[in-house]
């Protein structure tokens, strides 16, 4: 039991892939090697497949535009015709996220167990929401809005700007790793196809959920920041 | 396990590198070429809608314009019946009238000749008379007094006559 213990912590500890040998070495963590290996299979996936799109579309266009088609609407349903050019942001995150929590039936590990990948999804978010505020409004509209609807609960207003990035960040890292943790611990019990049915859930199912809810939530508070009244 | 540090960067960096990634390769184009299809489906419904509408008023004009040449042929016809009577009747009356004339020019012609001939006629009565008479009384006095006496015996005759 000891040993599982030990072997499920190291197995949580973020390694360090290499070390790039510049400025005194700087450590690159297997998070980021594994978000480099999904960027690098999105871009060719991408860059292949819609190499030559045609007005009739042929067999993958027609997945890819369902793809592209379903979040673009998805997106726009939320944020309306004004917040349309914060999709493909919020759909490059959604397939980022799908990407690394999908990634763990290959072996992989997925970046999402990193709390350092999450929290900058997170801080990302916030950045770009507090973005479109800004552009929407403008500065003095912005920092007005604090002030609503009551001046009494400004506080709070200006806490949320902190706790919005910490929730989705906790939200996502703590799903990923709670899945981890309970998959490695029924493969530890039975190793022989009870962990299928399971890794269905775990894996797919609520990987795929945790980037619905990130997604949505990011384009939610988008929606109410670039809401003018 | 829960340690945040300078790794952060990374994901910030990747993120944005894989936003400008997907933007250029994927969304962009795909998207741009939805909207292109979406455009020219509407475009080409429009194209159609319009064509209709010009089609139903060509037709339209062009059966107006038939209605319009049939009320004209009508007219026309009607017209040239008329003009045609009118000539008709003026030169049947022309007809008559030269007709007329003819036959009245012709009276007067067949009067004159009439005449000429009753005077043909009397003076060969005369002359012939004179000689029946002169004949007769066996002997002939001058014509002066032949002519008076002829005279005479034809003012008797006519106006026993």
């Amino acid at each position: 039991m000891e040993a599982f213990t030990e072997e499920l912590l190291s197995q949580l500890e973020c390694k360090i892939s290499f070390v790039i040998p510049i400025f005194g070495g700087i450590p690159v963590p297997s998070s980021v090697v594994v978000t480099w290996i999904i960027m690098a299979f999105l871009v060719l996936f991408s860059v292949v497949f819609v190499r030559n799109l045609e007005m009739i579309p042929t067999k993958m266009q027609n997945y890819i535009e369902a793809i592209v088609g379903w979040l673009n609407g998805f997106f726009e349903d939320i944020l309306g015709k004004e917040g349309k050019q914060y999709i493909p942001y919020l759909s490059t995150v959604a397939l980022y996220i799908a990407c690394s929590n999908l990634i763990g039936l290959f072996g992989l590990i997925p970046p999402t167990k990193d709390l350092n990948v999450t929290a900058a999804l997170g801080i990302m978010s916030i950045i770009v929401i507090e973005y479109a505020g800004i552009k929407a409004k403008g500065a003095k509209k912005w920092i007005k809005g604090f002030a609503e609807p009551m001046p009494l609960i400004a506080p709070i207003n200006i806490l949320e700007i902190f706790i919005r990035p910490l929730s989705l960040c906790m939200r996502l890292f703590g799903n990923v790793l709670g899945a981890f943790v309970v998959m490695e611990l029924i493969k530890l019990c039975i190793p022989f196809a009870i962990p299928v049915p399971f890794s269905l859930y775990f894996d797919i199912f609520d990987g795929l959920i945790q980037t619905y809810v990130f997604v949505f939530l990011t384009s939610l508070f988008i929606k109410e920041a670039i809401e003018v009244e | 396990m829960l340690k945040l540090d300078w790794n952060i960067i990374w994901t910030f960096v990747n993120l944005i590198v894989l936003y400008l990634l997907m933007k250029k390769f994927l969304f962009g184009p795909v998207t741009e070429m939805m909207e292109k299809r979406t455009k020219s489906i509407e475009d080409s419904f429009a194209e159609a809608e319009s064509k209709n509408k010009e089609a139903e008023q060509i037709k339209a004009e062009y059966e107006e314009a038939l209605r319009q040449s049939e009320v004209k042929a009508e007219e026309l016809i009607y017209e040239a019946r008329e003009r045609a009577n009118v000539v008709y009747e003026k030169t049947v009356k022309e007809a008559e009238e030269e007709a007329a004339k003819l036959i009245a020019a012709a009276n007067k012609a067949i009067e004159i000749e009439k005449k000429k001939s009753m005077q043909d006629v009397e003076s060969h009565i005369i002359d012939l008379t004179m000689v029946a008479a002169s004949k007769v009384i066996g002997k002939n006095i001058d014509a002066e007094a032949n002519k008076q006496i002829m005279d005479d015996f034809l003012a008797e005759v006519g106006a026993a006559k």
